[in-house]
């Protein structure tokens, strides 16, 4: 059928780093789409700058490209590779616009390049808002009245004319980016400015608000021959006005009769039809809730997050059929991979409710503002599937990981009503649950729904949810109540509170009265067909159909759960190799996750997947159910890691370094005391419990002073204090946020950050390699430019390093991964944290040394040491090239969010920039992670008062490299009497155009900013970092990075392009 | 919620038994088929073919969009039980006018709720469909259920469904139709009259029908033989769409046979092949019985469409006259509206103006 015949060797796009917006959900598409293509025959170049990514591991595509993602690397690639065909839409919205960029200029054409699948028309049908809207028109397909704008004039204007509010989408961003919901004249001004200036193409869409109705979406999949289906719907329980990346979500849609359900399916068939899309597409409604009318709202030619949770949610692998439809096979012809004998021509059956939810990354900005409207927030997302809607909705509350294990947040128990009334019109991250506790209270739900549009029949079940709670508070231990309970979702931990039980013992009445999960199957047909995928998920039902395999060695793998920042997708890329080495060393190999955006949860990279919530109950019966040998914990970061004493106090065997290694590591006074013994030197500092203790500390070790809670993940709550005042400050927010923990107040060393990541056996430690971070200490290690191998080193302080790693490991009985952050400070080797498990920087490091850590630690954990499986102890040898990883950022997204680096995380992706050469490498990262300097660029200064004396030197090999430079009156005074020519920029509202002005106007093409103390965001240094931020204006605010990237300013770009393949085989052609 | 549920339970024929809660009177038999379309539990309710038969819904959450009226395939259930997971008596849409409870309960329909569907489906999937009773208590001896369906779901009286316009005159035998049949065809311009089943050819004719449609029904065909002469004499005078039973009468009246599926085509969700003129779409599927493909070769008809996944027949022509037949339900009510088109091509084939 095939008639056109398959492509030779097929280039594909990947997404590059996180962020807001475009998560792990590309890394799973991509991944599946290689893997799809080369089933066929196909050789597939793969090009991603992203290295926490599975799909660029070199077993994954046949030629892997680090590179920038940007058209003229691009080409290069194209020229080196000679493709004949080009994959454009699994690369999320970077790497359909990247492929639009070489469509366009010819540079497909001039390679003899054909784009598969999907077209250029159909794309740009889709993405051009004017195209889109003829062709809506021309379909008669309704659409919100709307006008494309490119002045503030024109916005103003339509508005006037559709009335307020109105909604503004800036063209061609991700994640609706720079857009928002105007209410009146005056936030839309500042709405359109920002959309404007965020839009590549300088247009917005004004729309009409339909807010309230009900949203839906349909994922389609139409071949060539013209056949089309809808793989599933999805309905979200927020009505339009909250982005659908930041709405909680059902699968399939609930509220829907059949004519709801088909007048919006057969719409997103003919839409689908119309655009001739070959793959995958979504598309996305508005539905009245009363007249039943509807309209399109956005459609989006390519695979998508959407995409990636309706495959999760149904078991049909959209983006592998997608890459095979665009290959030119036929729906009909393929079968579904789920059954493996019935057609991939049909529609998914479920017989469960999936819900998805949000994870949004407020818990690390307490300063963000929180409210959720059409510019996405989340970084990651947990789904759940369950029976019953009450118990997918239980189950994901629980996968959050907040610190809630229930519907019920602790800090809303005291707001009133009026409180929790606001909270859930003017929705934040908490409206589910400021919607529940109204319900609690006994509000009328009527009132909810009319207040707040979610339709009547969540609320009702919510309000099931909360009578269900009075029922067990009212019958402590009464096994009816209790059974009810689980079937609904409830957790031990919840039941057990509203008794006032302990949880052991409400397991062990469950268990006494044989209430114990059963797990179904997804199989995408509701069991009308006999199915063998190994996806199951948790009920409590009557039957059970996960059969236990007996006398097979299996492993239990636990994930990370949702992306947020500080535990992104590098965990899952390690968890990933865990599956890969576990099957290769003859283990049965089990998954658990609660993140459907990740390949771990992809159940074809495990002997069997659970998709279930990582709560330690949920963990608990599957590691006894399964009889597992035992269960790996260091590649699920702190989730999983968490989890291990009380695993191991269950009588459940952890495989690796044990729960007391992991105590040492992460308590602060174990880890000391084993730092004194193995005489390894730390940086002085206390635990203590109060604010007076603190500043006696502080007094004590001398300031500046860096200030944390104890286990913490990403640097949470961190920061340098440089005084008392603001300590006293920091202590006031932070004991607030967690009372009567304790926090940490340790020197602060403003020396070389290193770092390793390595494995242990328990008598031999692999250092993997040394990574030096460009910034130095202060800036967390996960917002740091890392380079390896370590540049900046000798021999002698490299086998201090190792030394120090050995001895560590050695002393933490680790066997297995063993991350540890060090500072050399003035002579000395300083520790400064150590983490028994996968690390952030671990994918990045196994991929530019080549050194598979992940899957040498998990022979370890299964009992192989290192010499057993010839590895030679001590340090690996170091690449003849340089790999730099470079942190990238999703400021303009989140809203009030101090856009500058510090000791807590704030990163949300990263990319690699690889070379032979160290400044073309870094050329490479700082590209691809998006910052563009011309090269006699307008830089702007503005440096605190401590920075001035280190800024000059700085700043004059900038003006003799050809820079202009502006700074505002202190720091131009100083660069004037160190000699450097300087214009001087008036301070905020001294007078037009002023620093901001200046900023807005694009005639600045870098920031350099250099924090000053407090925290208030009405600070000049806050707004003139937000300015930048927002308006696409690189900003940096160490010095560090200013002089690596003003370094490499001047630097020709080589251009050398190279695959992940050739590193390691250099006598390849 | 308003609704007071008993503990009861499903019992099959071969004594597995299904505990749930019950709504509703008790003491129901029938065949239990599953369906797994999951939207539509109100057209499944009143669709006839369901007749005499006990139906779970694979979807579990049932019930939360109410019942419409204006939606239903009849005016009243046709089935004799309704087994799910998760019964939502609230409804929530701005079309209901009542609750599923009272709409199915009212008409001596009972719902079974609490019920581990996706366990009774796996059962019926490979034990096949059998009979079962629902019940406060299992005490075995289930009856076969009774099989003169037909006549008692089938109008007894013809009647003008839509009289009005210039379109041409399709006369539906209505061997247990479903409203949707009607509204397609009235949709596409026909003038639309209904016929019941046992209506003699000439009280037919009496109508100067341009067209017939044999409709769909309950019930194994095989022990129809009157109508399926019927089948075949309608189709040997006057152009002939054939729906599901109308589809296995024709084949059975031309000298084909029909045979028992092992757990049936239900749901919304069923791929179609159509050879290669026309390319596959997903259709509705209420069916327990299949035209033998191979009982074919003596007969003048011939297969346009199989099913993509057990190669069944779906689809059937007369090789020398206006006749053809579908096994799946265009109409939908519920499920994809892909096939309506069926209507279109069949009433523009009259010669009619739409």
């Amino acid at each position: 059928m095939a008639s056109r015949g398959l492509p030779r060797k097929v280039l594909v796009i990947g997404s590059g780093p996180i962020v807001i917006g475009q998560a792990a959900e590309f890394d799973y598409a991509g991944t599946q789409a290689c893997q799809s293509l080369r089933e066929e025959g196909v050789e597939v170049v793969l090009v991603n700058s992203n290295p926490a990514t599975i799909m660029t591991d070199p077993g994954v595509a046949d030629r892997v490209y680090l590179e920038p993602l940007l058209p003229e690397y691009l080409e290069r690639i194209i020229a080196r590779e000679r493709p004949d065909g080009l994959l454009p839409t699994l690369g999320g919205q970077v790497g359909l616009n990247l492929a639009m960029q070489l469509e366009e200029s010819g540079v497909l054409a001039r390679h003899g390049v054909r784009l598969l699948g999907t077209g250029v028309a159909a794309i740009r049908g889709a993405e051009d808002r004017e195209a889109f809207r003829a062709l809506m028109l021309e379909l008669g397909e309704p659409i919100p009245k709307s006008r494309t704008v490119e002045s503030m004039a024109d916005g103003i204007a339509f508005a006037r004319e559709v009335g307020y509010p109105v909604i503004v989408r800036p063209a061609y961003t991700l994640g609706g980016t720079g857009g928002g919901i105007a209410p009146d004249e005056a936030e839309l001004e500042a709405v359109l400015a920002r959309g404007l200036a965020l839009s590549p193409i300088h247009q917005c869409l004004i729309e009409e608000s339909i807010q309230g109705w009900k949203e839906v979406e349909y994922e389609v999949m139409r071949d060539r021959l013209d056949q089309a289906i809808t793989v599933c719907n999805m309905e979200n329980i927020d009505p339009v006005g909250v982005h659908t990346g930041d709405s909680i979500v059902v699968a399939p849609s609930l509220t829907l009769t059949d004519r709801d359900y088909q007048l919006l399916r057969s719409a997103a068939l003919r839409i689908i039809r119309a655009l001739g899309v070959e793959g995958g597409c979504n598309v996305q409604f508005g539905l009245h809730p009363v007249t039943g009318e509807y309209r399109v709202i956005e459609v989006n030619p390519r695979v998508s997050r959407s995409s990636a949770l309706a495959s999760k949610a149904t078991g049909y692998p959209i983006a592998k059929l997608a890459a095979k439809l665009a290959l030119g096979l036929t729906l009909d012809e393929l079968r579904n991979p789920v059954t493996g004998r019935t057609s991939a021509l049909f529609e998914p059956a479920l017989d469960y409710v999936v819900v998805k939810i949000p994870r949004w990354p407020f818990d690390k900005f307490a300063q963000a503002d929180r409210r959720l409207g059409t510019q996405m927030q989340a970084t990651g997302e947990v789904m759940a599937i369950g029976r019953t809607l009450r118990a997918a909705l239980l189950k994901a509350v629980r996968s959050l990981e907040i610190g809630t294990y229930h519907l019920r947040l602790k800090e809303l128990d005291g707001r009133a009503d009026e409180e929790l009334m606001a909270l859930a019109i003017t929705p934040d991250d908490r409206r589910i649950f400021a919607v529940t506790e109204l319900l609690r209270r006994g509000s009328d739900l009527e009132e909810i729904w009319r207040a707040t549009a979610i339709d009547r029949h969540f609320l009702r079940e919510i309000g099931r949810i909360v009578a269900l709670e009075r029922e067990l508070a009212a019958h402590p231990l009464d096994v009816d109540v209790l059974r009810t309970a689980k079937r609904d979702g409830c957790a031990d931990r919840t039941i057990a509170e509203l008794w006032g039980e302990d949880e052991a013992d409400v397991r062990r009445l469950r268990r006494a009265h044989g209430i114990v999960p059963t797990y179904k199957m997804v199989d995408t047909c509701a069991a009308e067909f006999d199915a063998e995928t190994p996806y199951y998920y948790s009920s409590y039902e009557m039957e059970d159909e996960a059969p236990v395999a007996e006398g097979e060695r299996s492993v239990l793998v636990l994930g990370s759960g949702p992306i947020r920042i500080g535990q992104g997708i590098e965990f899952d890329c390690s968890a990933v190799h865990a599956l890969g080495a576990l099957r290769a060393s003859g283990r049965r190999s089990i998954m658990i996750n609660s993140n459907p955006e990740t390949v771990s949860t992809d159940w074809t990279q495990s002997d069997r997947l659970y998709f279930e919530p990582m709560g330690f109950e949920d963990v608990q019966e599957i590691a006894e159910r399964e009889h597992v040998e035992g269960v790996l914990v260091q590649f699920g970061g702190q989730t999983a890691i968490n989890l291990a004493s009380r695993l191991e106090a269950e009588g459940i065997r952890i495989l690796g370094t044990q729960a007391k290694g992991i105590d040492a590591a992460e308590d602060r006074s174990q880890f000391d005391a084993l730092l004194q013994q193995l005489g390894l030197r730390r940086p002085l500092g206390h635990t203590v419990l109060d604010a007076a203790a603190a500043l006696a500390v502080a007094e004590e070790i001398g300031y500046p002073v860096l200030v944390r809670p104890s286990f913490v993940l990403g640097g949470r709550a961190m920061e340098i204090c440089y005084g008392p005042e603001d300590l006293a400050e920091y202590l006031e927010r932070a004991a607030g946020a967690m009372p009567g923990r304790p926090i940490l107040v340790d020197q602060y060393l403003p020396g070389l950050e290193l770092e390793v990541d390595a494995v242990a056996d328990g008598e031999e430690v692999l250092v993997g390699g040394i990574m030096q971070h460009i910034e130095r200490a202060g800036v967390h290690s996960g917002d740091s430019i890392a380079v390896y191998p370590a540049p900046g080193i000798d021999r002698a302080l490299e086998a201090e390093i190792c030394e120090a790693t050995r001895r560590l490991a050695l002393g933490l009985e680790t066997r297995g991964l063993l991350n540890v952050q060090f500072v050399a400070y003035e002579g000395q080797l300083y520790v400064i944290e150590a983490n028994p498990r996968a690390s952030r920087t671990l994918p990045y490091l196994m991929k530019v040394a080549g050194v598979p850590l992940a899957a040498i630690a998990t022979q370890v954990a299964l009992g192989r040491n290192l010499s057993q499986q010839g590895i030679k102890a001590g340090l690996w040898p170091k690449s003849p090239h340089v790999g730099i990883k470079c942190p990238v950022f999703s400021w303009a997204k989140l809203r009030r969010v101090d856009a500058t680096l510090g000791p807590e995380m704030k990163s949300t992706g990263e990319v690699l920039g690889i070379d032979p050469e160290f400044s073309q490498a870094l050329i490479k990262a700082f590209a691809a992670a998006g910052y563009r300097v011309p090269e006699r660029p307008r830089v702007l200064l503005t440096i605190a008062d401590r920075d001035k004396e280190e800024v000059l030197p700085l700043a004059a090999d900038l003006y003799r490299a050809g820079a202009r430079l502006a700074a505002t009156h202190g720091t131009a005074d100083a660069l004037r009497a160190a000699g450097v020519e300087v214009e001087e920029v008036p301070k905020i509202g001294e007078s037009s155009p002023d620093i901001l002005e200046r900023i807005r106007s694009g005639d600045i093409d870098l920031v350099v900013n250099t924090f000053t103390q407090g925290r208030s965001p009405q600070r000049d240094g806050f707004q003139i970092r937000r300015t930048a931020v927002e308006h696409g204006v690189p900003c940096v605010t160490s010095l560090d990075t200013a002089r690596a990237m003003l370094g490499v300013m001047a630097k020709p770009r080589s251009m050398e392009v190279r695959a992940l393949q050739d590193y390691f085989a250099p006598d390849l052609p | 919620m308003g609704t007071d549920l008993v503990p009861a339970l499903l019992e099959l024929e071969d004594g597995s038994i299904f505990p749930g809660s019950l709504a509703g009177p008790d003491e129901v038999i029938g065949e239990v088929v599953f369906t797994t379309a999951m939207t539509g539990y109100g057209e499944i309710a009143t669709d006839a073919s369901y007749a005499g038969q006990i139906v779970v819904m694979t979807f579990p959450e049932i019930g939360v969009y109410g019942i419409d009226p204006a939606a239903l395939e009849a005016t009243r259930p046709a089935l004799r039980g309704l087994v799910v997971r998760s019964l939502q008596p609230e409804p929530s849409h701005a079309t209901s006018q009542l609750g599923i409870v009272p709409f199915l309960t009212a008409a001596g329909v009972p719902i079974l709720g609490d019920v581990d569907t996706r366990a009774l489906t796996r059962h019926l999937r490979r034990a096949g469909t059998m009979a079962g009773r629902i019940a406060r208590t299992a005490r075995g001896g289930i009856p076969e259920p009774s099989c003169q369906l037909v006549r008692e779901m089938a109008t007894r009286e013809g009647y003008w469904f839509a009289r009005e316009g210039a379109g041409p005159v399709v006369a539906v035998v209505d061997f247990g139709l479903k409203a949707d049949i009607l509204r397609q065809l009235a949709a596409a311009g026909a003038r639309v009259f209904v016929a019941p089943p046992d209506a003699p050819l000439d009280a037919i004719d009496a109508v100067h029908p341009q067209g017939v449609v044999l409709s769909n029904g309950p019930g194994d065909p095989s022990l129809m033989p009157e109508f399926a002469a019927k089948a075949r004499e309608v189709a040997d005078r006057w152009p002939t769409l054939g729906i599901c039973l109308g589809h296995q009468l024709l084949a059975l009246g031309y000298g084909g046979t029909t045979f028992k599926l092992p757990f049936g085509h239900r749901g919304a969700n069923h791929p179609v092949g159509h050879g290669s003129d026309r390319p596959g779409e997903v259709t509705s599927q209420n069916h327990g019985y299949a035209v033998d493909e191979k009982s074919l070769t003596r007969t003048p008809l011939e297969v346009t469409e199989r099913h993509l996944n057990d190669g069944t027949v779906e689809g059937l022509r007369h090789k020398e006259r206006p006749v053809f037949s579908v096994q799946y339900h265009p109409e939908a009510g519920p499920g994809p509206w892909e096939a309506r088109d069926t209507f279109k091509r069949f009433v523009a084939s009259l010669g009619g103006v739409a």
